[in-house]
């Protein structure tokens, strides 16, 4: 009984650890899909009340084989939807290793980002820093289901 | 309903998401360009440009934009009037005030573009400096500006002035950030490349 309880418990704080998941990666591609559609279509860069975004977005290590990276950041959010909704609905350990995966490499690249921006560009952008906050998240809960699922 | 189903609808509600992003992002412009209708009155002449730029000396991205706007009058010439305004935003610029009067008072001594340039070629020195005055006062002797007028002038009431009526004229052509272009008295959305600007130029100069 305890041990159902118990597994009962694992279940369910799964499940809100996914939604959590689910929720940052709708974030992240509300930012990314906000930043590709105002490289394509924006309405150019200026300063305004919160200033440093134009710096990023318009250095040359915004963009990779000129596509912006915004659009892979796009990619990345989209496939870690489509990868946590899976293992909500399937609920399968192979689904978490790609979760992790997915997540460790996502979170590498923001943090790259950050020292890219901190270091190199000296400015930071409130949309990357959004990006990174999600991306960390997604990250952190993937570890973890990664290691339940391991101990179960 | 089967679990694929599930999942093909999840897929489904992303779709629906991303779309309803761009959505938001559009009519967002839409509304925001709908407010754009404030043109400068004026006669243009035919085959020529008239670029008329509300700036700030230390926005990064008026700086990103200096070297094309160079670059462009160096191309068109007599083509192309450019007309700088000032549009310091002191709530988040302690220095952008400052050196609007000091291109003023540069303009004074007849050495307005030689300090404009100069300001923002050295935008990243004297930002956040402390000690901008004393390094505006360095610029302007370098260029070969009397120094007590310079300082008597950044500080008079002409200078201050005429900074403030730029401002107050950008305010009343809603301009809200900078640098904010307006070609033959239309606002323009600031071009994204050199070669974009340049076509938006020529255009005005075939018409």
């Amino acid at each position: 009984m305890t041990n159902l309880r118990n597994l009962f418990r694992i279940k369910l704080t799964n499940k809100i650890l996914l939604r959590l998941m689910l929720v940052m990666a709708l974030v992240g591609i509300a930012d990314t899909t906000y930043l590709t559609t105002d490289y394509f279509f924006g309405t150019g860069i200026k300063c305004l009340l919160l200033e440093g975004c134009e710096v990023v977005l318009t250095s040359p290590y915004s963009k990779m084989f000129r596509i912006p990276l915004a659009f892979f950041g796009l990619g990345f959010y989209m496939l870690i939807f489509v990868l946590v909704s899976a293992a909500d609905i399937y609920e399968s350990k192979l689904v978490h290793k790609a979760i992790l995966l997915a997540g460790t490499i996502g979170f590498l690249f923001s943090l790259y980002f950050l020292y890219l921006q901190v270091f190199v560009i000296q400015a930071l952008c409130i949309y990357c820093l959004t990006s990174l906050f999600s991306s960390t998240v997604i990250f952190g809960a993937g570890v973890v289901l990664y290691r339940r699922g391991r101990a179960l | 309903m089967t679990k694929n189903n599930q999942l093909f609808s999840r897929i489904v509600f992303l779709g629906i998401f991303v779309l309803a992003v761009i959505l938001v992002f559009w009519i967002g412009r839409a509304i925001s360009q709908k407010g754009d209708d404030a043109t400068i009155a004026g006669n243009f002449e035919k085959g020529k440009a008239v670029l008329v730029e509300y700036a700030d000396f230390q926005c990064p991205a008026c700086g990103l934009y200096y070297p094309l706007v160079k670059q462009l009058k160096e191309e068109f010439g007599d083509k192309m009037e450019l007309t700088y305004k000032h549009f310091p935003l002191r709530s988040i610029h302690k220095n952008a005030d400052l050196a609007a009067r000091a291109s003023e008072a540069a303009l004074l001594q007849g050495k307005f573009w030689e300090m404009h340039s100069m300001l923002y070629e050295k935008q990243s020195e004297w930002s956040n400096s402390d000690q901008a005055l004393s390094l505006f006062t360095a610029y302007a002797m370098s260029i070969g500006i009397d120094r007590t007028r310079f300082m008597a002038d950044v500080e008079s009431d002409v200078v201050k002035d005429k900074v403030n009526r730029d401002y107050q004229d950008g305010l009343g052509l809603r301009v809200n950030g900078t640098p904010t272009f307006f070609l033959n008295g239309k606002k323009i959305i600031n071009p994204r490349s050199y070669d974009e600007f340049k076509k938006l130029i020529q255009d005005q100069i075939n018409k």
